[in-house]
């Protein structure tokens, strides 16, 4: 557990786990801009509520899920839900810089939000099915389908060309 | 290359914004001071109540003990915002418990549970949660600051089982410092879905990490360990 003397522990916590909370926010809202600003949101929520942690691990696990949980509301906002959102348009918006011929990256970004987060977190992040369920706040069994259900999409997307 | 390496490596080379990091370092600084700017305020309001309170008990002869006045648990939940929440712990019968350590007393104020108790620690949640309320003091009266954190740790444990089986599901805590009291409210798993455990909660000093502070004797019971000498609570969850 943490003590909050100073404002070390924001230092820390920026340093340590900002990597981890942009690309899972990047990984839901597809824009880097908006994953910014969902990580700084989720940060400030950290300061307001000053959680305790029994480790680092719990610390990290704590602020994924609440930037996924910000960058969902993100996504659910009404300003979005006026916008014609669909997978195929969602394509074509992901930032034109981060594309890549054959990109691994473009053929996550074309799964639905509910396996794509599910992927990251156990590819990028390595968690297992268990850590998953519990970040996302999800039945195990419900993690292990959208798992096996999206790696099964990303096979036919990839054409075999990665072993997943 | 596998497909984690590719993904791995793509994501990697996503651009973000340089100053990323300086700058949110910079926001975050900033609303950390008006913050504690607040409970800079509440202290200083707090030393002349002390100073008063301290006046009064010389005059009465009375314990300090004896004059504490905690908030209520659905006190402690609408300061964090959550009227579902509050309303639940208002309906709820629940006859707190204290314990009392060397140092330090931990009363556990009320437990509620349920689906959709709406948005705490930032989450939103369908699922069922348990939450618990407890106010933390010093003995000496002597007012606990809420920048040196909180002081006992409380987890849900159940023997025969891991000492972290039922923290694995995760947990947090919120806490804020009242008149130099500190108010906890942990949000654990639905704990009261174990149907077939009885479930403890351990509060114990937090400093310390839980796997030092308790062990697994040879029945299998969850129980402090023999050398740690710290503060020992166990309450049941009703």
């Amino acid at each position: 557990m943490y003590s909050f003397t100073g404002n070390e522990y924001i230092e820390k916590a920026v340093e340590n786990y900002s990597d981890a909370m942009l690309n899972a926010a990047y990984s839901i809202l597809k824009s880097t801009a908006d994953a910014e600003d969902v990580v700084q949101e989720a940060f400030l929520k950290y300061i307001r509520k000053r959680p305790v942690f029994n480790s680092d691990e719990h610390e990290k696990a704590w602020l994924i899920r609440v930037t996924i949980n910000t960058a969902k509301d993100m996504l659910k906002s009404s300003e979005r839900k006026n916008l014609p959102i669909c997978e195929d348009i969602l394509y074509n918006q992901i930032d034109e810089s981060q594309k890549t011929a054959n990109s691994v990256l473009e053929c996550v970004f074309n799964l639905e939000e509910k396996y794509r987060i599910i992927i990251h977190l156990y590819y990028y992040e390595e968690y297992s099915l268990k850590e998953i369920a519990s970040i996302l706040q999800l039945p195990l069994a419900t993690v292990g389908t959208r798992l096996s259900r999206g790696r099964k999409i990303l096979k036919t997307m990839l054409k075999g060309e990665f072993d997943l | 290359m596998t497909f984690k390496e590719k993904y791995k490596e793509e994501l990697s080379d996503t651009r973000f914004s340089e100053n990323f990091k300086g700058n949110t370092v910079s926001l975050l600084t900033q609303a950390a001071e008006r913050k504690d700017n607040v409970f800079m305020t509440s202290k200083r309001k707090f030393i002349k109540t002390v100073a008063l309170v301290a006046a009064i008990i010389m005059t009465l002869s009375l314990s300090a003990f004896a004059m504490i006045s905690f908030l209520s648990s659905a006190d402690v939940a609408t300061h964090f915002g959550n009227k579902e929440l509050a309303v639940l712990f208002e309906k709820s019968d629940f006859e707190p418990e204290t314990i009392k350590g060397e140092d330090y007393s931990v009363t556990f104020m009320g437990t509620a549970q349920g689906e959709n108790i709406c948005e705490i620690n930032g989450i939103t949640t369908n699922e069922g949660r348990t939450y618990a309320v407890y106010a933390v003091y010093r003995n000496d009266g002597t007012a606990l600051d809420i920048l040196d954190g909180n002081p006992i740790h409380i987890i849900p444990v159940s023997d025969g089982q891991r000492i972290n089986t039922l923290t694995s599901y995760g947990m947090s805590a919120s806490c804020f410092v009242k008149d130099g009291i500190l108010y906890a409210m942990y949000d654990y798993t639905d704990l009261k879905a174990f149907t077939d455990i009885d479930i403890s909660l351990m509060a114990f000093e937090s400093s310390v990490s839980p796997s030092k502070a308790l062990t697994t004797n040879e029945k299998g019971e969850i129980v402090f360990a023999d050398d740690y000498n710290g503060f020992k609570g166990e309450f049941s969850l009703k």
